[in-house]
C-alpha cells in the first residue's frame, strides 16, 4: 500500500512536468482546456493580495441620516415606536466595503461602534488590507481562502482593528467537459452581479451601489454554479445558514446559524446571442430570518440585473425588491426595501476610465426602538487611473438627495488608491 | 534536327516568364512618418505554386510582457510561448476563429500553439492584464516586411487578380487590389492611419480582471 500511494504522490507531482510536453495547442480549436474549465493548471499555490489605501472628505458631520425629534415629520409613528430616522445611514460609504463616513450616535447619544468616525473631517484612511491563499489539488479541486484586514480606532479597551475572512471554500469541478463547479464553504454570494465586484480592485469606482448591503454577502454552506450552451446560460443554486444581506444597523445574516431554517437562493443568466456582450439574470433568495431564532420568520429578496459591454463601455444595471418579517420572540428587525442602481463604465483610454451611476433605495427598516425612514437618491461620479495592472487610483464623488424628508448635507468625495499582487 | 530545339527554345522563352512570375512593389508610408516596420501579405489571389513547410517562432514572457509584443507567421506555423520570468504567466486569447488557451504555467515551461488560420489575433495573460501581444496570421509565404523606407516586393507571384494587405499592430489596415501580369511588376503604394486607443481587455472568461465564482 504505501508503495502504491508513493507512486500516486510521484504521479501527482510528476504530473505537471508531463504536461508540458503535451501536443502544441490548435488556436480556434476550443474544447478542453478552454477558459472557464481551466482551474489552475500546474499551479499548486498562490497567495495574492492588496492594500486599499484613500482619503475621502464628507459634507456636514460626515453622517447621512437624522433624527425625527418629536416626530414632526411623521406624527404617525407616535406611541408606536420609539425613534424614527430619515435618511440612510450608509447612504455615503466612503470605501468598497461600504463603511459610512460616520454614524453618528445613537438614540441616548453613546458613540456606537463606528469604524471611521470622521466627524464629517476630511481624512486618510487604510481602507482594506487582504490576504488571499489559493492551491489546487490536480485538477479538480480548487482551494480559496482570503482574509481582510481593517486597520481602526479603538474605543472602551477595544483594539478597534477588524479582520473578516471573507472566503474560505473548496472548489469542485467533477467534470471535464462540463462547466459544473461545486463549492462547500464560506463562498461568494448567488445574488445579481455586484458580488464580482465587490473588492476594491475589482471594483471600476470605489463605492458600492446603494442595495449593495442586500446582494453581495458572502454565503456560507454549499452551492452549484453550472453554464451551458459555451456559457449562454449560467446558473447558481446555494443552500446556506443565511442570506446575501450584509444591512449592518439590524445584521440580517448569520456566521453560524441562529434557528434550524436554511436559505435557498440562486441565480439564472441568459447570455443572449448578440454581436456585444449582453447578459441578463434574474436572481431571488428565500429563508428563514437571520438573528432570530424562529424557522418560520421569513426574509426574501428578488431582483434582476443588466451587463451590456461594447466596446469600451459597459452598463450594469440591477433592481430588487427585499422583506423581512421581523418581529417574534427575538424581536427581529423587519424590512421592505426597493432599490435599483444604473452604472455606465467607459474606459476612455487605456489608463483612464469614467463612472457614472444613478441608485436609489426606497425602506422601511425597524430594528426595534428603532424606525430609518430612507427614500434616497444618490448621484455618483468618478474616474479611474490604471497607472499600472497592479497599481490603481479612483476618485468618486457622490451627490445624495433625501427623496422624502429633510435634506441632509451628505455629499461625499472619496478616493481609493489600491495595490494588489 | 533543329525543328525540336527550336520549338523547346520557343517553349521556353514563353514559359519561363510565366514560372518566373510577376511582382508587386511599392511603398508603405506610415501616418507620423514613423513607427514599426508594416508587414505587406497577399490576402487573396491565384494559388501559390508551392508552399512552404510549417515553421515555428519564438514570444517569450519576460519581465511580466511579451517579448516580442509583435510577431507574424504564416498560417499552419507555430509560435512557442517560453515563460522566462521566475513566476507565473498564462496565454490566451479571445479572437473569435483564433481563440485559444495555453494555460498557467511556471517559468522555464514552453507551450507551442498551432495557428492553421489566416488573421489577426489578440494574446493576453490571463493574470497580467498589463500583458497585451499581437500575432499576425497571413495566409501563406507571399509576404514582406517592408523596409525601413517603407519600400517591399513581392516577387514571383502568379498572373492573376490580388488582394494585397499593409499591417502594422498599431495603423489600420489597408488593403489594395493589384492585376499581376507576367514578367511584369505591379505598383501598389500604401498610406497607413494610425488606429484608435486600444480598448481594455478582458479576461479569459470575458470577464473584468477580477472575481467570477
Amino acid at each position: 500500500m504505501k508503495t502504491a500511494a508513493a507512486a500516486l504522490l510521484a504521479a501527482a507531482l510528476l504530473a505537471p512536468q508531463l504536461r508540458a510536453e503535451e501536443q502544441p495547442v490548435r488556436a480556434g480549436a476550443g474544447g478542453e482546456g478552454f477558459g472557464h474549465l481551466t482551474l489552475m493548471d500546474d499551479v499548486r499555490l498562490r497567495f495574492t493580495g492588496y492594500v486599499d489605501a484613500g482619503f475621502f472628505a464628507a459634507q456636514g458631520d460626515g453622517t447621512a441620516y437624522v433624527r425625527d425629534a418629536g416626530k414632526l415629520l411623521h406624527p404617525e409613528y407616535q406611541g408606536v415606536v420609539p425613534w424614527v430616522f430619515l435618511g440612510d445611514p450608509w447612504g455615503n460609504p466612503i470605501n468598497s466595503q461600504g463603511d459610512s463616513a460616520d454614524l453618528g450616535l445613537d438614540r441616548t447619544n453613546i458613540p456606537r461602534f463606528d469604524p471611521i468616525h470622521s466627524g464629517g473631517h476630511p481624512s486618510f484612511i487604510v481602507n482594506m488590507v487582504n490576504l488571499g491563499m489559493a492551491a489546487s489539488i490536480g485538477s479538480s479541486f480548487f482551494f480559496e481562502t482570503s482574509v481582510g484586514f481593517e486597520p481602526r480606532q479603538g474605543t472602551l479597551g477595544s483594539s478597534g482593528d477588524q479582520f473578516d475572512v471573507d472566503l474560505a471554500y473548496v472548489e469542485w469541478v467533477p467534470f471535464k467537459t462540463v462547466d459544473l463547479h461545486v463549492f462547500a464553504g464560506k463562498f461568494e454570494s448567488t445574488f445579481g452581479i455586484e458580488y464580482r465586484t465587490r473588492k476594491a480592485p475589482d471594483r471600476f469606482g470605489v463605492t458600492p451601489s446603494l442595495i449593495s448591503r442586500y446582494t453581495v454577502g458572502e454565503l456560507t454552506g454549499l452551492k452549484v454554479r453550472g453554464s451551458f450552451f459555451d456559457q449562454h446560460l449560467t446558473f447558481n443554486l446555494a443552500v446556506s445558514n443565511g442570506g446575501t444581506f450584509t444591512e449592518k444597523f439590524a445584521h440580517f445574516f448569520n456566521e453560524v446559524d441562529f434557528n434550524g431554517g436554511k436559505t435557498l437562493s440562486g441565480r439564472v443568466s441568459v447570455l443572449l446571442p448578440l454581436p456585444f456582450t449582453a447578459e441578463i439574470g434574474a436572481s431571488g433568495e428565500i429563508g428563514a430570518e437571520d438573528e432570530q431564532r424562529s424557522d418560520s420568520t421569513v426574509q426574501w429578496l428578488g431582483g434582476v440585473d443588466l451587463r451590456v459591454s461594447i466596446g469600451d463601455a459597459t452598463l450594469k444595471a440591477e433592481l430588487l425588491r427585499g422583506h423581512a418579517d421581523g418581529g417574534g420572540i427575538d424581536q427581529a428587525a423587519s424590512l421592505r426595501v426597493t432599490g435599483w442602481y444604473g452604472e455606465l463604465q467607459y474606459q476612455l483610454l487605456p489608463w483612464l476610465g469614467l463612472l457614472g451611476r444613478v441608485d436609489r433605495r426606497k425602506a422601511d427598516l425597524l430594528a426595534f426602538p428603532n424606525l430609518y425612514l430612507t427614500d434616497e437618491l444618490r448621484y455618483t461620479g468618478g474616474l479611474r487611473f490604471d497607472v499600472s495592472w497592479n497599481v490603481i487610483a479612483k476618485l468618486e464623488y457622490a451627490k445624495l438627495v433625501e427623496v422624502t424628508g429633510p435634506e441632509i448635507p451628505d455629499d461625499l468625495f472619496t478616493s481609493s488608491f489600491i495595490f494588489k499582487f | 534536327m533543329r525543328k525540336p530545339w527550336f520549338v523547346f527554345a520557343l517553349a521556353l522563352a514563353v514559359a519561363l516568364p510565366a514560372a518566373a512570375g510577376g511582382t508587386i512593389s511599392g511603398t508603405v508610408t506610415l501616418a507620423g512618418g514613423s513607427g514599426p516596420l508594416a508587414v505587406v501579405y497577399v490576402e487573396k489571389g491565384p494559388e501559390p505554386a508551392t508552399r512552404a513547410e510549417p515553421a515555428r517562432k519564438d514570444m517569450d514572457q519576460r519581465d511580466t510582457d511579451f517579448q516580442p509584443r509583435v510577431l507574424w507567421v504564416r498560417a499552419g506555423d507555430s509560435v512557442q510561448f517560453t515563460n522566462k520570468d521566475n513566476f507565473y504567466h498564462n496565454v490566451f486569447s479571445p479572437t473569435p476563429g483564433n481563440q485559444f488557451d495555453l494555460g498557467l504555467y511556471r517559468g522555464g515551461v514552453a507551450k507551442s500553439l498551432e495557428l492553421p488560420r489566416a488573421g489577426e489575433v489578440d494574446v493576453y495573460c490571463n493574470i497580467h492584464p498589463n500583458m497585451k501581444a499581437k500575432l499576425l496570421v497571413v495566409p501563406d509565404g507571399r509576404s514582406t516586411q517592408a523596409a525601413a523606407d517603407g519600400t517591399y516586393s513581392l516577387t514571383g507571384l502568379p498572373p492573376g487578380d490580388y488582394l494585397v494587405v499593409a499591417w502594422t499592430a498599431v495603423h489600420e489596415p489597408v488593403r489594395r487590389e493589384v492585376r499581376v501580369r507576367a514578367g511584369e511588376t505591379a505598383h501598389a503604394d500604401f498610406s497607413l492611419k494610425a488606429r484608435g486607443a486600444e480598448s481594455a481587455h478582458l479576461n479569459k472568461n470575458g470577464e473584468q480582471y477580477g472575481r467570477y465564482k
